[in-house]
């Protein structure tokens, strides 16, 4: 309790109650309310279109399709959402995907500062070939 | 003038610290929420499995024949059913294992194991309804074939119990 001018004068959390009447009007508050919620929509939409989750599908996806196929076989598969982020991520295309013949994983990544890696089980060898303009990407078994 | 801009008695109450509490607490819930989502793993066991049991059947039986080096002591299965050596006998992620039985006797002839023993254990659990996060995904097949014994076609059959628990992960780039 603090003495001003002979007046006992409370003051904390619980006795001073008149920082409550600092106005902001309803202006203000729909300003932040439309900041605070876009940033969440933004957030929301960059994770769905983000690289994380196609990074790990495309890495399974070639992973079993490794696996599956036999010698000889060429596989064509859709890649456009690979391109699509790489090229908003600016990444370079040819470093989208990795096969590395030799310890059997396939590395996709779709932006830089990493990626996903898969293992895959078959000793065939697995090449691979940007149809960059077909929004697709050749595999070629060995 | 009465107006929004001047007028502010109405709206003066509206917003508090608490609003940005609740801001926050909202907020947070989202960012959370959406992480967890898209941070879901996809589960290929089971897929990996069944491609690794399909492999491994149309390797050793062929036109309803059994592939007449297969019950020869010597037998490698990597290297006949073009599996990586070393990612199917070492101990990371697979499990493989190979019944052959006469028709005629029910007898068991060869067994072939390779890869994470426990696992078989492990598919028969899931089998029986056990649940488990790290069990592998497990895939089982049973086929007839043929096969020349001297001059005569006898008749078998083959179990393949194969399976994988092989996630992927993330990398980060040094």
């Amino acid at each position: 309790m603090i003495k001003e001018k002979g007046i006992e004068v409370r003051r904390g959390l619980f006795f001073n109650k008149r920082g409550e009447d600092v106005v902001i009007s309803p202006v203000v508050f729909l300003i932040i309310s439309i900041i605070v919620f876009s940033a969440l929509l933004g957030f929301v939409y960059r994770s769905s279109s983000g690289a994380l989750i196609y990074e790990q599908a495309y890495a399974k996806e070639i992973g079993l399709l490794i696996d599956k196929a036999k010698p000889g076989t060429e596989i064509y598969f859709n890649f456009d959402k690979g391109y699509e982020i790489a090229k908003k991520n600016n990444f370079p295309v040819p470093n989208t995907i990795i096969i590395d013949n030799e310890n059997n994983i396939v590395k996709v990544s779709l932006a830089s500062g990493g990626g996903y890696s898969y293992k895959f089980f078959s000793k065939n060898n697995a090449d691979k070939d940007f149809k960059e303009v077909d929004n697709q990407i050749l595999l070629i078994i060995k | 003038m009465e107006n929004i801009f001047k007028n502010k008695f109405g709206g003066e109450k509206l917003l508090s610290i608490w609003w940005f509490f609740v801001f926050a607490i909202v907020g947070t819930g989202i960012v959370v929420g959406v992480l967890i989502f898209y941070s879901a793993s996809f589960d290929t066991r089971e897929k990996q499995a069944d491609i690794l049991s399909d492999k491994i059947s149309d390797c050793l039986v062929k036109d309803g024949f059994l592939n007449s080096d297969v019950l020869v002591e010597s037998f490698n299965i990597s290297e006949k059913c073009s599996l990586d050596n070393g990612v199917i006998n070492k101990d990371i992620g697979f499990y493989l294992g190979i019944q052959f039985f006469n028709s005629e006797s029910k007898e068991l002839r060869k067994t072939i194991e390779n890869g994470v023993l426990d696992y078989a254990k492990e598919c028969k659990f899931q089998e029986e309804g056990v649940k488990g996060k790290s069990f592998p995904g497990c895939s089982r097949k049973e086929m007839g074939f043929s096969y020349f014994d001297g001059d005569l076609i006898k008749t078998g059959s083959l179990k393949i119990l194969s399976a994988s628990n092989l996630q992927g992960e993330r990398i980060t780039n040094a």
